[in-house]
Order: structure tokens, then C-alpha cells, then sequence
């Protein structure tokens, strides 16, 4: 894990760190793409293929707002934000994924 | 937030070109800021951008993705499909109309056919426990069938093991006079019994009372609906009001539902005791009554018959000892219906030939959407590339099949509506059963059903296929050609529909050519130029012989006068209507043999009848005036009877003896040999007949004229109403009566010859339909052949024969059909046998010639093809 080689998304994992990256705040596609890929030491990557229908497929469950706004450089952009639904729900898988790679860790560290 | 999720899809589905663009808009800013990141790591623009789009993976699928991310995206996309599907059926008219029609033709005229055979076949009879109604009867040695005498049936009532409870009626036909013109109707005197014992109730009105069945009893009547509806136009107000039959007066109690009609065509039921004269009701000889009864449950017919054989024997030797031995019969109700035994065959007939037509047409349908569908794969498969999902392209299939369907099916039902209207008014449909023919709701639901799955089966079986092949194959070559599992189906989908053509065009032509053999029968008379007058006059109004004499002289005598006139004369049975009642006689001189009394058709006639009815005198005289006693002692026989009773000997001068209490019982001399004449129809052979000088008060005057016979009608009725304003009087001409008496053969042969057309056409734009479609998808193939220095006519052959090579199969197989569903005709032929070598041939010729004229166009097309323009073609 140490080198540069990248780990794919475990399926399902991609929309908790969507909704982890919302929770301090809006970001558009472009930004949360480049944050996971910075957040995670360049270890994990995503594709805007995958991105982009993760978010629509949030958007439409209700988990995560959108609004049109300024990007960095002035375009317009769309922005996604956490909704109350969104934050719950967070909470949900976070614990869920700390369960399931608590139970993991501890196989990996002692059987 | 139910309601944010509600509003969002609103949006999405309102304003849906915003969405896309938003979507658009969201991507690109993603590629934009790649392609920036790309420059500032030090690309150029152009690198910058190809890169920025393969890192991104596919902008259209992922497009596709965040569409079916929204939860809307179902609606969306069935608004989209219908919309698309109305456009690609507009866009090609003559498919649409070919399959809508076929749709529509099919579910009509099986719905219609099909509810006619229910009624007749499949729905039990409309009373309370149809299956365990019987009719008990009884027959002699002969096995001649006759009713059941009252003082017997009233024996039988008392005590039955076998049945539950028991009634009697007779038909019996009555002169409406109370009506202008009088009519002749047809009704029932009916025990107590009677209703109760089938579940009959009025619609309106009472049903009898008690009291009104004792002798003396004031005259009261139920009529039927048909009745009632004819006569009153369903005006409830009749209840009370009287009606005269035979000059007496009748009240009206009630009015049966339509759904009663038993027996069939009764126009009106009446107390039978209150009816009838007291010494009919004590004459154990006057077998006249037809008994039904409801079986005890869990007795069977079998068991019936014995246990009523025993209880008959009973019953003969308390009533009275010494009467001929008549064997007791029992029949299920059901079988004893005229229409359901009568009409059985050619109502099958006709609707297997309407379900060949329906499978020619579905076979037709799957080839338009097969070949359809294959022009359109490589859409689907490009499609499929750009990511849409196969359910996708299912489920536009799905909308279009269902369409098409869904037109088929109202045009089809509104067809069902008028077909169902037409049968009623032609009358050809009204059979004798039970009630009216209308829509039966399960078969049109079924036929509906049926039709909606073929399409959606031939519809969707492609796009399941169309993702199946290489896409990339598919998309590098641009093949659009055949998939030969597909050709396969085309053909034999082909040769199946040249089969079922076979079958219908050889069941039709059998039944034209027994329909012209019958036209050629001599019917053993000349029935042009010739009026049939049916008259019955009430009894009671001319209840002696003198008074019946004068009416028929008289009405003769002025009838002759009438301009045109030759010859007038009287006959009881007219010949082909289909009835005698027969009787048993003796011939004086030989040893008696009551258990063999030889039977023969009985005819009272008056003098000119020979004459009038163009019959020959073969030997001696006609009857004279002076012979017209109520006790003649003089009868002609025909030639049948004369070589079957005395092939040896003469039989003029011999003697003949009746033996039936209806006709007088004195010796008759034979004086004459008429011709024979075919009383039962012209596909019978003639029977033995005596005539005999004798008026009865329902006779027919045959009225021979020089000129056109309907011109007589007027005078006819004219004359008839003076002498006695009471007469039933009906009217045909002769040739009416013949043309009448071909009715099932004509009709069958007509309607099959239709059905047999719409099969041919239907099987000449497939066969045209497919070739050319294999011509099309031949194409490059032909040029190439011909670039290689093929002949022109080479092709045309290739083409041609492929077209024949379909129709021979289909035509074998057809015979090989036809032959096995031969035997089921058979009963319905007259002259011709089912494997009719001369029909095969025919129609094998005639379907051969038809599938090369249909293949001829797409061959011709073939040769056409330039070779250059071919090899560009794709």
C-alpha cells in the first residue's frame, strides 16, 4: 500500500466518502473527485464515470442538495451540500464501515 | 421531504430539456478543469482535450447513468417510447394498417364465430339443472319415435323412481286472428309441471295459477319474449290485455325472459288441461305429448330408461290392454335440440376455418415484425453501444408492440360489435338453441389476450437477439444482413400459412362443387314459374269437411281465374321443407305382420296438384273432383313405392290399407304412378309416398303461372283474405322453396370461399413480402454474383425458385391437412368425395401460379440489380 498503486473503490464505499468530503461544507464534482484522490494520498482514485451518476444517484435519495454557484476560477458550477437526510445517513454508514473494517483489522491483525 | 423528492421529479419530468442541459453543463465544467490541469502541466490544447475526454471514461455513458440515477427516469422514458413508437408507426402507414388491420380482422371474426359456438356447443342450456333434464319418449318396433298419451303420463307422474318430477306439453300452431294479417304462430299447451320443472319465470307478469290448468278454466297465456317484442315492442302494458287465437280469446298473464325458449320458437305457452278437449286427455291411444322430466339426483339416463320401461309396463296394463308395445326413450334434453345436433358441423367447420384465417394472419404479423425488426438491429445494437440499457430497448419494443395491439384490439372489438349486429340481422347465426347470440365477454377477453401475446412475442423476440451478436462486429461491417435462424422462421412461418391456405381454398371448393352438384339434383318436380301459398285455417272456425271443401273449391276455383294462372292445386307436405309425419299400412292380400308394418310418406293432395307442380303421371290417372270425399278410396303412389312394394306385379287396381288413426282406414285403390319427388331435400334419395284426395286445414296451394310469380303475390293474398279473414297465409315462390332447401352448402361454401380469399391474399403478401425481403437483404450478394459473370437469369431462377420451393412445401403439408380434416366434411358433401382429386389439383395449381406471380416482382428486382451499385449498397 505504500507505492503509488491505486485501490479501487470497494462497491458502495464511494458515497460514503461523498457524504463524508459534504459534510464540512458544498463542493462541486470536480473538487471532491480531486479531494479523494488527495485526502486519500493518492491511494484511492475515481472515475467521473462513476462520480458523477454516485452523485445524481445521492441527489435523488435526497442525502445531498445541489445549487448552481462560482467555481475557484469563476465558472459556473454545480455545488452539492449535505441535507439533514444526508447527515443522518452518514452517520448510519460511517458507523456500519467502522464495524465492518474493525472486523476486518482484527482478523487481519490476529488470526 | 416526500414533497421536495415529488417536486424534483416534477422538474425533472416538466423541464426536462433544463435538465440536460444541466447535466451538459456540470460535465463539461468537470472536462474544462481537466483540460486546464492538462495545459498547465504542459500539454497543448488539442492533447490536452483528447486526454481530459479518456481519462474521463465515456461522456455518454456516463450520461446514461446519471439519467437512470433519476428515479423519474421510467416515466420519462415510457413518455419517450410512446412517443417514439406513435412516430415509427406513422412513419411507415403500410405496416401500421397491415397489422392493425390483421389485428383487427383476426379478434373480430373469431369473436364472432367463436361466441356462436359457444352458445351452441360449450354453455349449458339456460334452465335450473340442465344436466339432469331428460325428454322421455317412446318407440315402436320400427324404431319410428311418437309422443306419450296423456292417461299414460298421468300414470307416470304419480310414482317415479327415476324422475323427480315430470311435465307434458305439445306444440301446437294457432292463427293470431286478433292481428292484421292473421299470422300463423307456433306455441305450447303446457302442463303445471312445466315451468316450475325447467326454473322458467316470467320476466313480467305471473306465472299460471292452479286453478287456471282445470278443465274450463278462463283462457290465459304466457308469451314468449321474441313474441312480445315483434308483436307489443316490449310494452309492459300487456299484462291483462287479451289476444285471439283461432277466434278465441286469450288473457295475457306473463312474458317469458329471452333466455327461455323452450320448446324452441314457441311464440306462447298455454295451460294444457284448460286447453284441451276432455277426450284427448282420456285417449291412451293419442300419443301426442312430449314428456321431459328432472332426473333424481345421481340417476343416470341408462338407469332411467330401465326404471321407466318397467313403470311403462305398468302403467299400459292399467290403462289399457291390447295396444300396439311401444318401448319407453330417454334422451338428455340436450340432445334433442334440432340447432345443436343440426347445425354442429358447420358451425366447426366454419370456425376452424375462421381460426386458420386468424394463424395465417398472426403468421403474417410475426413476418412484418420479424423483418421489421431485423432492418432495425443495427439501430438497437449501435444504441445498446451508447449505453442504453437492453431493458431499455425492451421496453420500447414493449410500448410499440403494444400499440399496434392495443389498436388492433378497439378496432377489432368495435368489428366484433357490427359483426355481431350483422349476424343478428342476416339471421344465418340465429340457430335454434337457446336465447340470443350476443358477444360472449370470456371469448372476446381470450381472443384479446391471445392476439396481444403473438405480437408482443414476435415483437420483443429480436430486441432479447439484437444485443446477443458482436457489437463490434455488427458496427465495423454495418451488417444488417439476415440472421438465418430468423430467414429460417420467415420461411416456415411462410410455408405454414401456404398449408392452412390449402386447407381452407380445398374445404371450400368441396363444398362449392356439392353446393353446384345439388342445383344440378332434380328435385322431381319444375319449380319455376310456380307459388307456394301456405294457408292454415282455424279449426274451430270450419269444423266440418263441407265448410273445409267450399273454402279450398272456392279459393281454387277464384285463384285460377286470376290472369296468368294455369293450374292450382293442394298439398299437405310441401316438397323439401323437410317433413312428413308417414304412416304404416297394409297391402290387401298379403299376411298382416303388425310387428313389420311397412311405413311410407303419407300426402293428402287435391286434383290439379300433379299438374300444378309440374310432377309426371308415369301410369293411370290423377285424382277427380268426385274422389274429394272426407273418406276417399282412391290413392296414387310414387314411383319408389310402386317398385319397392310391387316390383313383380302391377300396381294399379291393388289395394292399400292405412294404419294410422289420423287418416281414414277404408281400402284405397291405387289409380295412378307419379314421378318421385325429393320430399326431405335434394341431397336425399326419394322415399315411398301415397298421395291421397284429401283437404286438411293447413295445406299449400301450388299456383303454376306463365308469367313471374312473385307478380301474384297481391292477387294471391288478396283472394285468400276474402273468403275467410282468419287464414294464417304465407308466400314463396318454388324456386325460393329449392334455393332454400341448399342453404347449408350454399352458405358454408360462400362464407368458406370468403374466408378461403382473405387466406390466399394474406398468404400472397406474405410470400411477396418475405421474397422481397430476402431479395433486399441479397442484395450485395446478387451484385457480387453477377460482377462474377453470373446471368441475369440465373438470378431470376434463384429468386424464383426459392419463392416456388416454399409454396410446394406449404402445399404438401396443406394436402396432407386437408385429407386428414376431410373426414370431418364429409357428412357436409353432396356428390363429391373428400379427397376430390379434381379440388386438390385445383387448388395446388392455383396457389403454385399465385406464389410465382407473388415471387415474380422480387425475382425481377433481382435481375435489376447493378452490380456497382450493389457493392456500394452498404
Amino acid at each position: 500500500m505504500k507505492n503509488q498503486k491505486k485501490a479501487d473503490l470497494l462497491q458502495g464505499t464511494l458515497e460514503l466518502l461523498i457524504l463524508r468530503l459534504l459534510r464540512s461544507g458544498q463542493l462541486n464534482g470536480w473538487d471532491i473527485m480531486q479531494r479523494i484522490q488527495l485526502v486519500s494520498g493518492e491511494v484511492l482514485s475515481v472515475t467521473p464515470g462513476a462520480l458523477y451518476p454516485a452523485l445524481h444517484r445521492l441527489e435523488e435519495r435526497g442525502l445531498i442538495s445541489a445549487e448552481w454557484g462560482a467555481s475557484d476560477n469563476n465558472r459556473r458550477a454545480k455545488f452539492y451540500r449535505l441535507t439533514q437526510a444526508g447527515r443522518k445517513q452518514l452517520e448510519a454508514e460511517r458507523e456500519t464501515w467502522e464495524r465492518f473494517s474493525g472486523g476486518v483489522e482484527a482478523i487481519l491483525r490476529d488470526a | 421531504m416526500i414533497l421536495s423528492r415529488l417536486k424534483r421529479r416534477l422538474r425533472a419530468l416538466v423541464r426536462k430539456g433544463e435538465m440536460e442541459r444541466e447535466l451538459d453543463e456540470e460535465l463539461r465544467h468537470h472536462l474544462e478543469r481537466q483540460i486546464e490541469l492538462n495545459v498547465a502541466a504542459g500539454m497543448s490544447p488539442e492533447e490536452a482535450r483528447l486526454a481530459a475526454l479518456r481519462s474521463f471514461g465515456g461522456v455518454d455513458q456516463a450520461k446514461e447513468q446519471c439519467r437512470e440515477a433519476r428515479g423519474v427516469r421510467w416515466l420519462e422514458d415510457v413518455w419517450q417510447d410512446l412517443r417514439y413508437g406513435v412516430r415509427m408507426l406513422l412513419k411507415k402507414p403500410g405496416f401500421t394498417s397491415v397489422a392493425v388491420t390483421t389485428f383487427a380482422l383476426g379478434i373480430g371474426v373469431n369473436t364472432v364465430v367463436f361466441s356462436c359456438v359457444y352458445l351452441l356447443l360449450v354453455q349449458p342450456l339456460p334452465y335450473q339443472n340442465p344436466e339432469r333434464l331428460a325428454v322421455i319418449s317412446q318407440t315402436d318396433r320400427q324404431g319410428v319415435e311418437s309422443g306419450v298419451s296423456y292417461p299414460d303420463f298421468a300414470v307416470w307422474k304419480r310414482q317415479n323412481p327415476a324422475f323427480e318430477r315430470m311435465a307434458a306439453h305439445r306444440a301446437v300452431s294457432l292463427n293470431l286472428t286478433s292481428s292484421d294479417p292473421v299470422q300463423r304462430v307456433t306455441g305450447s299447451y303446457v302442463s303445471a309441471e312445466f315451468f316450475p320443472l325447467l326454473g322458467g319465470r316470467p320476466q313480467i307478469g305471473r306465472p299460471f295459477l292452479a286453478e287456471e290448468f282445470r278443465p274450463g278454466a278462463d283462457n290465459v297465456v304466457i308469451l314468449s319474449h321474441g313474441f312480445w317484442r315483434d308483436r307489443f315492442e316490449e310494452d309492459a302494458g300487456v299484462i291483462g290485455r287479451t289476444l285471439k287465437l283461432d277466434g278465441r280469446s286469450y288473457t295475457i298473464v306473463g312474458v317469458m325472459p329471452s333466455s327461455f325458449s323452450y320448446p324452441y320458437r314457441a311464440d306462447f305457452w298455454t295451460p294444457l288441461e284448460a286447453g284441451e278437449q276432455a277426450e284427448a286427455l282420456q285417449d291412451a291411444a293419442a300419443n301426442d305429448y312430449e314428456v321431459i322430466g328432472l332426473l333424481r339426483q345421481g340417476v343416470g339416463v341408462d338407469l332411467a330408461a330401465k326404471e321407466m320401461a318397467a313403470l311403462a309396463r305398468a302403467a299400459s296394463r292399467e290403462i289399457s290392454a291390447g295396444r300396439p308395445e311401444l318401448a319407453v326413450k330417454v334422451t338428455r334434453l340436450q340432445d334433442t335440440i334440432p340447432g345443436l345436433t343440426k347445425y354442429r358441423t358447420p358451425i366447426m367447420t366454419l370456425q376452424f376455418a375462421v381460426l386458420f384465417v386468424l394463424l395465417i394472419a398472426s403468421a403474417n404479423l410475426a413476418n412484418l415484425l420479424l423483418a421489421r425488426n431485423a432492418a432495425r438491429r443495427q439501430e438497437f445494437t449501435i444504441r445498446l453501444a451508447m449505453g442504453a440499457s437492453r431493458w431499455r430497448l425492451v421496453r420500447q419494443l414493449l410500448v410499440e408492440s403494444l400499440l399496434l395491439g392495443l389498436l388492433g384490439s378497439l378496432l377489432g372489438t368495435l368489428l366484433a360489435a357490427w359483426g355481431m349486429d350483422l349476424a343478428r340481422a342476416y339471421g344465418d347465426l340465429r340457430l335454434p338453441g337457446v336465447g340470443d347470440i350476443e358477444i360472449n365477454t370470456p371469448v372476446l377477453l381470450i381472443t384479446l389476450l391471445v392476439s396481444l401475446l403473438t405480437s408482443l412475442a414476435f415483437g420483443l423476440g429480436p430486441a432479447l437477439t439484437a444485443g446477443r451478436q458482436d457489437l463490434i462486429e455488427c458496427l465495423k461491417t454495418g451488417v444488417t444482413a439476415a440472421d438465418p435462424r430468423q430467414r429460417r422462421l420467415s420461411s416456415v412461418l411462410i410455408a405454414a400459412e401456404v398449408a392452412l391456405c390449402v386447407a381452407l381454398l380445398t374445404g371450400s371448393g368441396l363444398m362449392i362443387r356439392s353446393f353446384l352438384n345439388l342445383t344440378k339434383e332434380d328435385p322431381g318436380f319444375e319449380p319455376e314459374h310456380a307459388v307456394a301459398v301456405s294457408l292454415a285455417l282455424p279449426p274451430t272456425q270450419r269444423p266440418d269437411y263441407e265448410s273445409l271443401a267450399s273454402f279450398y273449391d272456392e279459393a281454387i276455383r277464384q285463384i285460377r281465374a286470376l290472369p296468368g294462372v294455369e293450374s292450382v292445386g293442394g298439398v299437405t307436405y310441401l316438397p323439401l321443407v323437410g317433413y312428413n309425419p308417414g304412416v304404416s299400412f297394409t297391402i290387401d292380400g298379403r299376411a298382416p305382420s303388425p310387428e313389420a308394418a311397412p311405413r311410407a310418406d303419407i300426402q293428402p293432395i287435391t286434383p290439379d296438384y300433379f299438374r300444378a307442380m309440374g310432377i309426371p303421371v308415369l301410369r293411370g290417372r290423377q285424382f277427380t273432383e268426385a274422389e274429394m270425399t272426407p273418406q276417399p278410396a282412391a290413392a296414387i303412389v310414387n314411383n319408389s313405392f310402386a317398385r319397392k312394394f310391387w316390383p313383380d306385379e302391377d300396381p294399379l287396381g291393388k289395394h292399400i290399407l292405412l294404419q294410422d288413426d289420423k287418416f281414414p282406414r277404408g281400402a284405397l285403390v291405387v289409380v295412378g304412378i307419379a314421378g318421385d319427388v325429393k320430399q326431405f331435400g335434394l341431397h336425399t334419395e326419394p322415399r315411398p309416398e301415397i298421395y291421397l284426395p284429401l283437404r286438411r286445414h293447413s295445406m299449400t296451394l301450388v299456383v303454376r303461372t306463365t308469367g313471374d310469380p312473385a307478380r301474384l303475390f297481391p292477387a294471391l293474398r288478396g283472394t285468400v283474405q276474402s273468403l275467410d279473414d282468419q287464414a294464417a297465409i304465407g308466400m314463396k315462390t318454388m324456386e325460393q322453396v329449392v334455393s332454400r332447401s341448399t342453404w347449408t352448402p350454399r352458405k358454408l361454401g360462400l362464407q368458406l370461399g370468403m374466408l378461403a380469399a382473405v387466406a390466399l391474399l394474406l398468404a400472397v403478401m406474405g410470400i411477396y413480402g418475405v421474397i422481397s425481403y430476402v431479395v433486399a437483404q441479397r442484395t450485395r450478394e446478387m451484385g457480387i454474383r453477377l460482377a462474377l459473370g453470373a446471368q441475369r437469369r440465373d438470378l431470376f431462377k434463384l429468386v424464383l425458385g426459392q419463392g416456388l420451393k416454399l409454396t410446394l412445401i406449404g402445399v404438401a403439408a396443406g394436402v396432407a391437412l386437408s385429407l386428414a380434416l376431410g373426414r370431418f366434411l364429409s357428412s357436409l358433401l353432396f356428390g363429391v368425395s373428400a379427397n376430390d382429386p379434381v379440388t386438390f389439383l385445383a387448388v395446388t395449381l392455383l396457389l403454385s401460379c399465385v406464389a410465382l406471380m407473388a415471387s415474380y416482382l422480387p425475382a425481377r428486382r433481382a435481375t435489376k440489380v447493378n452490380p456497382v451499385v450493389a457493392l456500394r449498397y452498404e
